[in-house]
């Protein structure tokens, strides 16, 4: 029995390349802080802090019982952390960091429900409100006050005196052991009766909101964290309403079904919610392969079934799915199967032709034989090499991109500074010195940016303009859709002694919104994109000669205005009219008044949100226009600054101190150059392998 | 009381009425009525009629295999979206096409299942000569929650059923979706159910299978008539053909104690359907033929 952990089995590295870019960042930060003579450090923090603080958050998702709790604690290597039963029952949201920026790497944090988080869950606040205003039947209304005012009840009765001074506070452990985990985050049965027994399991889990756990950085290869959902489609429906409240909490997912049942209508539910707010970022993982008949002829009809549903449905067909077993995963991290069928593994293994696999990594390792096949088996190499890819799309290198064009442009700045500093310029080469004055800069720096300014006020109102066209198109689209609804609907009432619910397909309307939005608002930022560029060439053109060489760097960056993505798509938050299959079902086989108050409610949705998307859109674009212009006009003034320093008479030292600045200057630029390309390397690594539209 | 016990076999007065009447010329209470009559009609027009329904993949079409006694769909075939199946006592071999309402089934002599789909019929009826045939029949849907079934068709068998057998997945036992889709099937028929628990024979759920069991009595226990755990693979070597060979086993898998009460719900079911159908013959039925017989001969 080898139980010692061998390496690969152990780690998996996910976020190693992210990670790679992001301490390459971090020390080009540190450089451009430590040049002499130029406090950077105001420009640079910013950064310095997004970087510090980056985090990939990746949220384990899905319907109760399909093994979330057993394949996170897989993903983290950290197999009996997360309490797996027969049984559902933690209502508790769990969030297990690795390497957080705190510098935390043991203990834990337990947050406790404060007034207005227990009424927003009994009453469905915050942004899924928005999203399903007056769609919550009214079953579940009250079922939900109902579980969130027996919750308190017992929590009340279990902690006695205790209750009032714990809402909204906290308990924190340096050291987290099982025992404690069991008293936040319970596994196992609800208690029966109101026995307060001051040690037993679960005695605080009904008024934890949240649990925290800290952890070294490995298996990540970057700071992660790793969420733990109590899961959807539970008949107690705050698990349901907890685990949709937290979704907004991760950028990636896992969607974990079960083999038994893969992919099911409240599958296909979760992932157009997860769309709908916009966590387009998730893998699948089919779990539980272990326990069906025949799993090694199953796999593959497993995955295409699911990757055909996600086709036909959501018309998607770019999700990487894996098909394995949670359970098999942990035998091989741990070496104890009690629950593993050793015979049906072999089979497995020998029928899926993964003995040279599982030989490969038995040589690498050294694992015990099984073990390697249980690994190679349980689909979870091929689960986290999607994730790893996964983590370097999508917002993390978004940010990444947006940090690297931040400190290239203080740097190429400063190249050029320091190029005048130290005599550098092709001005200096040809003897004529780029000299101007401190008024002349002034006179310079206002010239241009009342320019530059006009053009692009001029601009914003055409944008404005384009934004509101698009919004009045995208509602008329929506209305003309639901008065042809309408009438069919009628129709269909109008049919004598018709049968069943009458539905109406919203994924036409869906489409041809979505489509019209996306390419609305290409059309938008094309425009302003080639107003930008010839706005920059106009002012360079009208820039004295003298001058150009040195504000050769300055310039209305375009990378934020192209950067910007249109929403993946704003009208699947409709999604909840496929939600609430009973208001449907009630509704449209019920009278004719409520059926058309159902679709005045689907034309003011959409329609509402076609305006609001635009409105949204010209918030955007004028932010990214406003910022992206102070900007220019900071970097203008410090470039001008430092031109008119060169030349200064005031400026100009002994020569001694001279040389000596002179040296220094000469030394700086060799170490910003090299920065330079360095940056410049990165950020074509980052732009140039495909970003997926 | 004492005439509805007495009162003569209603199918053929059920019978009588929804052939001789004409839906269409109906008003919308009527037409109810009407309905009625046509699912009592069905209901009676052979032994009590067993709903089997539950989510997809959770054992339904299993445990009719084993009660039917032969597996008589292939499973190329079910991937397609046959109609419902109901299975009734007979010869294997023959297949019926059936519509709940007046029209008659078209016949096969072979088990057609291109040619049995190609009429487009309400359900499917094959034979098969296991005992338990003899007292009830065995109605088959494809279950509810999967995504590529457009139509469920569970609510229509329902409606002409007597007893549900609902069939849930001990892994993920009664989650919300079943227990509304639950909610949504007539009550009648609700108060006649079981509740069977498939996949008790995994490893995990074996060891935990007094909590999986207190849990669903707990969220579960007043909706059914009966919770009662289930291991297919115990039961068929439990069962040859219909026939019970091991009577201990078949005891263990819970075979036996799913019979017996399905049984008793049926007789229970059967009893409610006759009153049920006197009670509607008397006020309703026999009023409205006697008016159609006196208006045919009024003016002749």
């Amino acid at each position: 029995m080898t139980d010692a952990p061998s390496k690969d089995v152990l780690t998996h590295g996910i976020g190693s390349e992210l990670n790679d870019v992001r301490l390459a960042l971090s020390e080009a930060a540190d450089t451009l802080v430590a040049v002499s003579g130029e406090d950077l450090s105001q420009r640079v923090q910013p950064v310095k802090d997004r970087l510090n603080k980056m985090i990939v958050r990746i949220a384990v998702v899905g319907q109760i019982k399909a093994g979330k709790s057993t394949f996170a604690n897989c993903l983290t290597r950290k197999i009996d952390l997360l309490p797996a039963d027969v049984n559902p029952w933690t209502s508790v949201v769990t969030q297990l960091y690795f390497g957080h920026y705190s510098g935390k790497t043991s203990g834990a944090v337990f947050r406790f429900f404060d007034e207005d988080q227990w009424d927003i869950l009994a009453n469905r606040g915050g942004r899924l409100a928005a999203l399903t205003e007056g769609l919550l039947e009214d079953y579940k209304r009250t079922e939900l006050l109902t579980e969130v005012k027996a919750m308190r009840t017992r929590a009340e009765q279990r902690l006695g005196e205790e209750f009032d001074g714990l809402l909204g506070r906290s308990h924190r452990f340096s050291t987290i052991t099982p025992d404690v985990m069991a008293q936040y985050v319970s596994a196992g049965d609800e208690p029966v009766g109101d026995t307060v027994d001051e040690t037993e399991a679960g005695r605080f889990a009904d008024i934890t909101h949240t649990a925290e756990i800290f952890f070294e950085q490995p298996p990540f290869a970057c700071p992660a964290c790793v969420i733990d959902t109590p899961g959807i489609n539970d008949p107690l429906l705050i698990r349901e309403e907890i685990t949709q409240q937290s979704l907004e909490d991760a950028d990636f997912f896992v969607v974990v079904l079960s083999a038994h049942q893969s992919l099911t209508k409240e599958d296909l539910r979760l992932i157009r919610l997860l769309k709908a707010l916009d966590r387009n970022r998730f893998v699948i993982f089919v779990n539980r392969l272990d326990e069906i008949n025949d799993p090694s002829a199953s796999v593959d009809q497993l995955k295409d079934r699911v990757s055909d549903q996600l086709a036909e449905h959501l018309d998607q067909d770019d999700i990487d799915i894996v098909v394995g077993s949670a359970e098999w995963a942990s035998y091989a991290i741990t070496g104890h199967g009690e629950f593993t069928d050793m015979t049906a593994l072999n089979d497995f293994v020998i029928a899926r032709r993964l003995q040279d696999d599982a030989a490969e990594l038995l040589d690498a390792t050294g694992l015990e034989d099984n073990r390697a096949d249980a690994y190679v088996a349980s689909g979870l190499r091929e689960i986290e090499a999607a994730l790893s890819d996964l983590v370097l799309q999508g917002s993390a290198r978004t940010h990444l991109v947006s940090m690297v064009d931040d400190l290239l442009t203080v740097s190429t700045q400063v190249e050029e500074r320091l190029k005048l500093r130290t005599g550098q310029t092709d001005d200096a080469k040809t003897g004529d010195p780029a000299a101007l004055t401190r008024e002349e800069c002034d006179r310079l720096l206002h010239k241009i940016m009342t320019q530059a300014n006009k053009h692009v006020r001029t601009l914003e109102a055409v944008m404005i303009t384009s934004c509101d066209a698009l919004g009045g198109k995208l509602s008329k689209l929506a209305v003309e859709f639901t008065e042809d609804q309408r009438q069919v609907v009628r129709a269909a009432l109008a049919e004598a002694g018709r049968e069943g619910d009458i539905e109406i397909d919203l994924d036409p309307l869906r489409e041809k919104l979505t489509k019209t939005y996306k390419s609305g608002f290409d059309e938008i930022q094309g425009v302003l994109w080639d107003e930008l560029k010839s706005i920059n060439s106009s002012f360079r053109a009208a820039l004295p000669k003298r001058v150009e060489q040195p504000l050769q760097t300055v310039r209305i960056a375009t990378l934020p205005i192209i950067g910007l993505l249109p929403r993946s798509s704003p009208f699947n938050q409709t999604v909840t009219f496929d939600l609430s299959k009973t208001w449907l079902g009630g509704i449209f086989s019920s009278s004719d008044r409520l059926t058309e108050k159902a679709i005045d409610t689907i034309r003011s949705q959409f329609s509402e949100i076609a305006l609001d998307t635009a409105e949204k859109e010209k918030k955007l674009f004028s932010d990214t226009l406003k910022e992206t212009m102070d900007q220019f006009q900071t970097d203008l003034q410090e470039q001008l600054t430092a031109v008119a320093n060169a030349t200064d008479p005031a400026s100009i030292a002994t020569k001694e101190v001279q040389e000596q600045a002179r040296d220094a200057a000469l030394r700086d630029l060799t170490k910003i150059q090299a920065l330079v390309d360095t940056l410049t390397a990165l950020q074509q690594d980052l732009t140039h392998d495909n970003v997926p539209a | 009381m004492n005439r509805m016990l007495t009162s003569p076999d209603p199918l053929p007065i059920l019978d009588r009425f929804v052939t001789q009447t004409e839906r269409d010329d109906l008003r919308s209470d009527e037409r109810r009525i009407y309905d009625r009559a046509l699912s009592l009609r069905s209901r009676l027009s052979g032994p009590p009629r067993v709903l089997i329904a539950g989510e997809f993949s959770a054992g339904k079409s299993t445990l009719a295999n084993l009660m039917v006694g032969a597996d008589l769909i292939p499973t190329s075939v079910l991937a397609n979206h046959i109609p419902p199946v109901e299975f009734s006592h007979g010869e294997v071999g023959q297949a019926h096409a059936a519509w709940w309402d007046t029209r008659v089934d078209v016949t096969f002599d072979t088990l057609d299942f291109a040619g049995l789909t190609a009429v487009e019929p309400d359900y499917i009826r094959l034979n098969a000569p296991s005992p338990f045939l003899e007292k009830i029949r065995l109605a088959d849907t494809p279950g509810t929650s999967d995504p590529a079934t457009l139509v469920d068709l569970m609510q229509s068998v329902a409606r002409h059923s007597d007893v549900m057998i609902w069939c849930t997945n001990a892994v993920q036992s009664w989650k919300e979706s079943e227990r509304r889709t639950w909610s949504e099937l007539p009550e009648r028929l609700r108060q006649h159910s079981v509740l069977v628990v498939t996949h008790m024979d995994l490893p995990a759920i074996r060891k935990g299978r007094q909590r999986v069991l207190d849990r669903l009595n707990r969220l579960a226990g007043d909706d059914f008539t009966q919770i009662i755990p289930f291991s297919a693979p115990d039961a068929g070597r439990a069962i040859s053909a219909g026939v019970v060979t091991d009577t201990e086993q078949w005891r263990n898998s819970g075979g036996e104690a799913l019979v017996d009460q399905v049984l008793a719900l049926a007789l229970a079911a059967r009893k409610d359907a006759n009153e049920l159908a006197g009670r509607l013959i008397q006020n309703y039925i026999a009023p409205s033929l006697a008016s159609a017989l006196s208006e045919d001969a009024g003016p002749a």
